[in-house]
């Protein structure tokens, strides 16, 4: 998958998952505020995000660092790389 | 009346976070839709003979023990009578097939001990492994003082890192020892590669520094919760099954209705259900749909086939319980000693071919992981009898397949008769693996993965409802609708241990994790 695919099935699931708008998935949204998401939701992020990318994301400071759509993307393009750097 | 919070359930958990929040002011009110609080736990009377159901020893429990903490901080310790199992025979491991057996003492100064002396090649390993056990609990919440681990902050590192068989292959456990340091995975439920390593350590590290249960047993416990809880103004309804959580038009939390028309108001609810039947008694906007699907797909623990059997002397009968009793450690403590079954587990272990997991339901029952628990025998735990007195339930436990609902009926009959021939023959198993119990071992009834359903509330019918495990994601005590919270085994871990911590994560979650800590702290 290129990047451009990455990005958009992340965005396609969290659209679906979390009933959000395609309109507002860009990538300086806050997550929080923008998205309205909340801590709570957090698990279920990881948990769809592994399961539509098929990778594995741990409490990480990567993790915890992520404000905005655009840091999702990149948290999961790094975690997407070390994985298939490690297969 | 409008109470504060409505609890829903009044297992161990509920009647916790029910005492717990009237510890901090809250108006409280518990529905239950049993005849009484706790079924699982206090265990029945039959013929005048106590028998433990969901109650069989506790860890933890010796005087500053992570159990003993908690239940003073619950302020239900000094109705309590703590009853010590065999110090140096708590829990007896047999692999009948290879004729493998082990005892596991009590203390883990002791167990080192009898591990070194046992696995010479693996001493060091034995160490280390106990090492890592005692690092992680420091990060379980509400297992030390002012311990708010990850588990809190959102569990993932925590509980996603490592399973117990990594951990085992890290320090290259193998073997027999490799079986024993798994064995206790029954009281969890989960697999060695399954269960989070952490999960696994607040379970084991009690046990490992001791086994108690209480005079009188699970119902002792029972009794003592909904004593303080009379005494702390707490309302029960039993016989209220919930239907529904109300809302008022703004999405708030306004009660509960329950199957029988009753209504109550409330402004928060706290539930301690089974996390699948929480989603039944909310309109499905109330959770995002990823939330839903989660909670869905959870997996249970195993199910399992319980025989309880009456124990009793018989003239001629070689069965001699003895006790022996140390009287006057605090909390009045005593310690059986010198008596060969009472206040003892027994763990048979399927062969030792591959495959031969502690759960797996291909072993036929002759052959299948088989827990045995004289908790109540010889005056101990359960049983009321006189010091003297030898008689007492024993229970048995096995893994066995779920309850589906939508399985064939069978008849009431058939079902009788199943149940009938399940006793009959892991009582001829028993007597072959402990000959000495032939002549006083009796069958009184049988309970299956339906009883488990029914008691257990569980959706398939299991031993400890939603499992733990690497990569399952249970709720936490939060939810995205404002004044609920949830409790129960499935947010924590199961056993007494893990109910009475699911509500103090849940509670802490209400009033501030500060406030509970500050109070627990003054105990």
């Amino acid at each position: 998958m290129t990047d451009a695919e990455i990005i958009s099935l992340v965005n396609d699931s969290l659209v679906e998952e979390f009933e959000l708008e395609n309109s507002a998935m860009v990538s300086e949204a806050e997550i929080f505020d923008d998205l309205g998401l909340d801590s709570l939701d957090i698990v279920d992020m990881v948990v769809v995000l592994e399961g539509s990318l098929g990778i594995k994301i741990r409490d990480d400071e990567g993790l915890r660092e992520i404000r905005t759509l655009g840091d999702i993307h990149r948290f999961i393009l790094q975690k997407k790389r070390e994985t298939e750097a490690a297969s | 009346m409008k109470y504060d919070y409505l609890v829903i359930g009044a297992g161990i958990s509920g009647l916790s976070s029910a005492l717990l929040l009237a510890r901090f002011g809250f108006k409280v009110a518990v529905v239950e839709q049993a005849v009484r609080p706790a079924p699982l736990i206090e265990g029945f009377v039959r013929n005048n003979v106590y028998f433990e159901t969901g109650f069989h020893y506790a860890g933890g429990l010796e005087d500053g023990g992570v159990l003993d903490r908690n239940l003073r901080f619950l302020g239900i310790a000094g109705h309590l009578q703590k009853v010590a199992f065999d110090p140096l025979a708590y829990d007896t491991v047999v692999q009948p097939e290879s004729g493998f057996k082990f005892s596991f003492p009590q203390g883990y100064e002791a167990l080192g001990d009898v591990l070194r002396e046992r696995f010479p090649t693996q001493r060091q390993a034995v160490g280390e492994y106990f090492e890592r056990l005692q690092l992680v609990t420091r990060k379980l919440p509400y297992y030390h003082y002012h311990s708010q681990g990850a588990l809190l902050s959102s569990g993932l590192s925590l509980l996603h890192d490592q399973n117990l068989a990594q951990v085992l292959d890290e320090l290259a456990i193998t073997g027999e020892l490799r079986t024993l340091l798994q064995v206790h995975c029954l009281l969890h439920g989960s697999l060695p590669s399954e269960v989070p390593f952490a999960i696994h350590a607040g379970v084991v590290d009690g046990y490992y520094r001791s086994a108690h249960t209480f005079k009188g047993g699970g119902r002792a416990l029972v009794t003592a919760l909904v004593t303080v809880l009379n005494q702390c103004g707490v309302d029960f309804f039993c016989r209220h099954r919930v239907e529904e959580i109300e809302l008022t038009a703004a999405g708030a939390i306004d009660g509960i209705r329950c199957t029988n028309g009753v209504r109550m108001q409330a402004s928060g609810c706290l539930a301690t259900l089974h996390p699948q039947a929480l989603l039944k008694l909310l309109p499905d906007s109330v959770f995002r749909p990823v939330y839903r699907r989660r909670l869905a797909a959870l997996e249970e623990s195993p199910g399992a086939e319980i025989v309880f059997l009456r124990c009793e002397r018989k003239r001629g009968s070689t069965l001699g319980v003895r006790c022996e009793r140390q009287r006057g450690s605090t909390l009045g403590a005593r310690s059986l000693q010198a008596h060969k079954f009472g206040g003892r587990n027994f763990f048979f272990l399927p062969g030792p071919g591959p495959g031969k997991g502690i759960f797996d339901l291909e072993i036929p029952l002759s052959e299948r992981l088989l827990y045995l628990n004289f908790s109540g025998v010889g005056g101990s735990g359960g049983s009321d009898a006189s010091d003297s007195d030898w008689e007492g339930g024993v229970t048995a436990i096995l893994p066995a397949p779920y309850y589906e609902s939508g399985r064939t009926v069978v008849s009431s009959a058939k079902y009788a008769d199943e149940k009938r021939r399940t006793g009959e023959l892991v009582r001829e198993r028993i007597v072959s693996l402990l000959p000495e119990l032939e002549l006083g071992l009796e069958v009184e009834c049988v309970a299956t993965s339906k009883t488990l359903k029914r008691i257990n509330a569980s959706t398939r019918g299991s031993l400890y409802g939603v499992k733990h495990k690497v990569g399952q994601f249970n709720p936490a005590a939060k939810t995205r609708l404002a004044g609920l919270f949830l409790a129960g085994q499935a947010t924590a871990a199961p056993g007494l241990l893990g109910a009475v911590t699911s509500a103090l994560m849940a509670v802490g979650g209400i009033v501030g994790h500060d406030r509970v800590e500050a109070l627990r702290g003054d105990i």
